[in-house]
């Protein structure tokens, strides 16, 4: 369970939180809205989770609440049968997973934590520091271009000298007017591309229009990919704190 | 008994040929058990002040509840405390402060899990040795920014080359999840697939930033001068720093596993000193026997003229005595000789044949030690040795018929 | 040469003093005994460790899927087994094909977890073949369904023994959670602390549950008649086997350490040989040295009569060449006997158990055995010194000068 939540701990903070207001058509200033559109103070939503690996494929489906302020997040599968049931509850930097199958609490280490990472396509920065993106970055408008058939702001995020980030280069794709993202591409130092992220499915959801469908590839990793459905979200409605509690976790329908 | 002191001395130096190859058993059986226990020794010591220089350092000095519990929380706070006692302390060498965590690392291709450790760059030389296994890149160069120093397999695993973005993520002392950006700066190689593929050496000054220790530390490794001084050192340390709320371990007690090795390589050791006794033992029962006999006629005579078959005996065994004391003398002068001699420029082992993987890790070259212990052990072992073999050709000289005996030829 | 008139003579004079001749004699047989015996201990306690080694740990060739050498993971498994299986028992020289599934897991009780290595095993199958069964200290070797063992380490870090249910979680090979709870059946004493502290054991069909592996299998643990097979069916079975897929690996590879350390114990080996050399040759130096100068007078008229100084020489080291071979068949077959008695029954080394432990699967009873080379190389070393340390006195009999030698009283 442990990867999965990383994945989506992963996925749902790609896109992070706006810092100081810059003037509009900077690059910062037009992830920031992105981000805006994406995130909430709260949020509370159903997904679908696809993670695939040349030898498998599996499918999650999953409640996700989260309080970002308090770094509280709270997940529960729902399916499919085998791991139906798990709980995972976050706060802070510690985490616990609830294993209906084994009926047991079981507080994950951080050396686990840290190297759930080893099975997912995602870097430590994704996880350690939620403003990653836009704190360690200088973000450059380089133009406008059309992407998938949209007119969109094409973004150059290079990151600060010091920043402990493994990225050498950024580049956003966010479609003017809504500030949807449309496509991310990730280099390394070397100038290789080494992962791609790519959103679609763009509806109106929870009353706003988002894209409900975003793809993760490490492009040098054959048959590596992780897909995120969004099925149904609510932002900044108020949450019970009692759902970020073991107790909870423990609480299974 | 006078009397016989001074034949049994100048029988000695009668017949040289026959003393000198009595006495050439026990010489040379006895300066080959020393030269042997030197060599083995050597050995053993090298392996552990290697090993130990690679680990531990001989004594180690925790906060209390830190071995059973590595946490960051129960790091040192008051490092300069410990090293107070430790400068007043003529046995210690060189100590340095380490802190070393858990954690991840990554490159834009992969991450793994490592044991990073965070050195005082310029103390940890004398005691680490990476300064020499660095193949790639230079060691810590504190003006070319945030270094990290990797194993070359790790390295490979990551496939990272000299210069290139490493971050390195772990758990801090407030429990948070925090992440540094290094630059590769050198890549090791120290024989042990263990070490090559899951440590980071970083400054002791960037560990700690890392993982919000201020200047706390983790550990304090401490080399002596002397080995030999480990347990005393140890115990005076312990008096003193308990109290104050540390723990100090030596590295026997740190790596049982080491100390039992060289336990169980000296039961064979011990195996092969005796079946040299046996050999010696035989040698010089033949020689003496020989020599025995070639006196026949001469034992003959005495008896004819009175001497006592008790006598008879006394004054063998006063000659083996004899030959017993000089062959202590010489064969411990040779052997312990030969040992010093070896031990100026060391034996390199190396040459006799592969052990290739082990002696990356251990210096191939051995100094003989000489232990006074083992020494004074195997004197007594020789000397005893030499006297009960001869009982048996002093009691057959003593059974000699008189009239017999002196009509030998 | 057998009619030679000299074998005659040497012949008569080794039986003129008996006594001599048996006491040198004598000395070569029981050295030889010795050494013989010794190097029969080493060479089969070396021998044992290894196939211990070998039985336990690597087998004499590993079939992993292609690149899980280098990377394990649970995605990279032997998809067929069976087919391979069936194809390894064929291959001539095959006595054992044990498939295994090999993961890393965590492990937790109600409070505590710990990561942990996951193995799998047919427990039947290795029930008399690998060293699992002999591990367990605690409990029992055959878990029913639902049952582990593991390691004394983990066992005390999760705080957990016999009877307590843990629980164990693992990324299965369908991408899947695998979590199952599991009842300690035994607790597993190997002797290497990296295996007790991580190491758990199931059934393979449990195994085989939890990680969704269906029929495969992440490695074939295949064990042969004997090592000397191994290039030999590696050979074979690369031919008969997709190497696109699979890739095997020999126990050289996987215990290179290990060999490492016993050719290093080889040099010490022969240290016992080299000095039962030195000290017999003395011996026989000593005995050839007072029988010629006994015969002075005889060798003299021989010289005189006409018989060439070679002569003597050849006389002299025939004399000594006899001693040798008859004491060295005795030596040999003495020592042929002990090996064969105690090869049987074997040495108990159990009370010093602890120690041996250390050395992974260092077998506490010891079988020596006869090792074709060890044994030649001290036989014809042992004779061919102790013939050399003839050459001496052969040589001084020859310069004798006929007319001093007779008048020599």
């Amino acid at each position: 369970m442990s990867i999965y939540a990383v994945i989506l701990f992963c996925l749902l903070s790609a896109l992070s939180s706006p810092a100081t207001a810059e003037e509009i058509g900077s690059g910062r200033e037009i992830i920031r809205r992105m981000d805006t559109l994406m995130r909430g103070d709260t949020s509370a939503g159903i997904y679908e989770m696809t993670v695939r690996d040349p030898n498998w494929e599996r499918t999650l489906r999953l409640k996700v609440w989260e309080k970002r302020k308090e770094k509280k997040t709270f997940i529960r599968i729902l399916s499919p049968p085998k791991e139906e049931g798990i709980g995972t509850l976050k706060i802070g930097f510690e985490m616990w997973n609830y294993l209906p199958k084994v009926e047991k609490t079981i507080k994950v280490p951080p050396s686990m934590m840290m190297q759930a990472w080893m099975g997912s396509d995602f870097t430590n920065d994704d996880l350690v520091k939620e403003s990653s993106i836009v704190e360690d970055y200088l973000h450059r408008l380089t133009g406008e271009v059309k992407m998938d058939g949209f007119d969109a702001y094409r973004i150059e995020a290079i990151p600060k000298p010091d920043a402990p980030v493994v990225w050498d280069k950024i580049l956003y794709w966010v479609r003017k007017g809504d500030y949807v993202p449309l496509r991310q591409e990730f280099y390394s130092e070397r100038g290789e591309l080494i992962r791609v992220m790519t959103f679609s499915g763009i509806k109106e959801t929870g009353g706003r229009v988002i894209p409900t469908l975003w793809r993760m590839r490490p492009v040098k990793k054959e048959g590596k990919e992780t897909v995120l459905r969004i099925i149904d979200v609510e932002f900044n409605k108020s949450i019970d704190e009692d759902v970020f509690t073991l107790r909870n976790l423990t609480r299974v329908r | 008994m006078s009397i016989f002191l001074k034949m049994a001395w100048r029988n000695i130096r009668r017949n040289l040929r026959r003393t000198l190859i009595t006495l050439s058993a026990i010489t040379f059986g006895l300066a080959a058990m020393i030269i042997f226990f030197g060599f083995t020794d050597g050995f053993h010591a090298q392996w552990v002040e290697n090993t130990v220089k690679a680990y531990t350092g001989h004594i180690q000095i925790y906060r209390s509840g830190y071995r059973d519990d590595p946490q960051l929380n129960r790091s040192i706070a008051d490092a300069a405390e410990i090293i107070k006692e430790l400068k007043t302390e003529p046995a210690v060498d060189t100590y340095a402060e380490r802190v070393e965590v858990q954690g991840l690392i990554s490159t834009a291709e992969n991450s793994y899990g490592v044991l990073i450790r965070g050195i005082d760059t310029g103390e940890e030389v004398k005691i680490t040795g990476i300064k020499e296994r660095i193949i790639k890149g230079e060691y810590l160069n504190e003006d070319k920014g945030r270094g990290v120093l990797i194993g070359h397999r790790l390295a490979e695993k990551l496939n990272a080359e000299i210069g290139d973005k490493i971050v390195l993520m772990v758990q801090a002392a407030d429990g948070s999840l925090t992440a540094e950006l290094f630059r590769l700066q050198g890549t090791f190689r120290i024989g042990a697939t263990e070490l090559d593929s899951s440590f980071a050496i970083v400054t002791l000054k960037d560990a700690q930033a890392l993982s919000l220790l201020g200047d706390r530390v983790t550990e304090i490794a401490v080399m002596l001068k002397n080995p030999v001084d480990v347990l005393p050192v140890s115990k005076r340390l312990k008096e003193r720093l308990v109290s104050s709320g540390y723990e100090v371990y030596t590295w026997e007690e740190l790596m049982p596993a080491l100390q039992e090795m060289i336990d169980l390589d000296n039961i064979f050791m011990y195996l092969i000193l005796l079946v040299v006794l046996v050999v010696v033992s035989l040698g010089i029962l033949n020689t003496m026997l020989m020599s025995i006999m070639e006196r026949t006629r001469e034992f003959g005579i005495m008896m004819a003229v009175g001497t006592s078959p008790r006598n008879v005996i006394l004054l063998v065994m006063l000659e083996s005595f004899f030959i017993g004391i000089i062959g202590i003398i010489s064969g411990a002068g040779i052997g312990i000789g030969i040992n010093r001699i070896i031990s100026i420029k060391g034996f390199d082992l190396s040459r006799w044949g592969g052990a290739t993987e082990f002696f990356a890790i251990l210096n191939p070259v051995i100094y003989p030690e000489t232990d006074i212990i083992n020494v004074l052990w195997s004197c007594a072992i020789v000397f005893l040795t030499a006297l009960i073999v001869s009982v048996y050709p002093a009691v057959r000289a003593a059974r000699l018929r008189p009239v017999e005996a002196m009509h030998y030829v | 040469m057998f009619k030679s008139p000299f074998l005659k003579m040497a012949w008569r004079n080794l039986w003129r003093n008996p006594r001599r001749t048996l006491i040198t004699t004598s000395s070569i047989t029981i050295g030889l005994i010795a050494i013989v015996f010794y190097f029969g201990f080493m060479d089969g306690m070396n021998r044992q460790t290894l196939e211990n080694n070998i039985r336990g740990h690597s087998g004499h060739i590993k079939v992993y899927a292609k690149g899980y050498q280098k990377d394990p993971a649970i995605s990279k498994r032997i998809i067929n087994p069976e087919g391979i299986l069936e194809i390894l028992l064929s291959e001539p020289h095959v006595l054992y094909a044990l498939p295994r599934i090999n993961t890393q897991g965590l492990v937790a009780t109600g409070e505590k977890s710990a990561g942990a290595m996951i193995l799998g095993i047919d427990l039947k199958k290795e029930e008399n073949v690998s060293d699992y069964k002999r591990y367990v200290g605690e409990g029992t070797y055959y878990i029913p369904g639902g049952g582990i063992l593991i390691g004394k380490g983990l066992a005390k870090l999760l705080r957990a023994g016999i009877g307590d249910i843990l629980s164990i979680i693992i990324q299965a090979a369908d991408g899947s959670m695998g979590a199952e709870n599991y009842k300690i059946g035994g607790i597993l004493s190997t002797g290497e602390a990296v295996m007790d502290n991580s190491l758990v054991v199931m059934s393979l069909e449990d195994m085989r549950a939890l990680t969704v592996a269906g029929e495969s299998v992440t490695e074939i643990t295949v064990i042969l008649e004997s090592a000397e097979y191994t290039e030999k069916v590696t050979g074979a079975l690369a031919m008969r086997l997709d190497m696109e897929v699979l890739e095997l690996v020999s126990w050289k590879e996987l215990l290179a350490f290990l060999l490492d350390m016993q050719g290093l114990a080889e040099i010490f080996k022969y240290v016992p040989l080299v000095i039962l050399i030195i000290v017999a040759s003395l011996g026989i130096l000593n005995t050839v040295l007072m029988s010629v100068s006994e015969r002075t007078r005889e060798l003299g008229i021989m010289m005189a009569l006409g018989t060439r100084p070679s002569r003597i020489v050849f006389l002299i080291l025939l004399e000594t060449a006899i001693i040798g071979i008859a004491g060295v068949i005795l030596g040999v077959t003495g020592g042929a006997i002990l090996l064969t008695y105690f090869g049987d029954r074997g040495i108990d080394f159990s009370q010093w158990k602890e120690g041996l432990m250390t050395i992974p699967f260092h077998p506490t009873t010891i079988y020596p055995v006869i090792e074709p080379v060890s044994f030649y190389l001290a036989t014809g070393v042992v004779f061919v010194s102790a013939v050399m340390s003839a050459l001496y006195p052969a040589y001084k009999a020859a310069r004798l000068r006929p007319a001093e030698a007779i008048h020599f009283a």
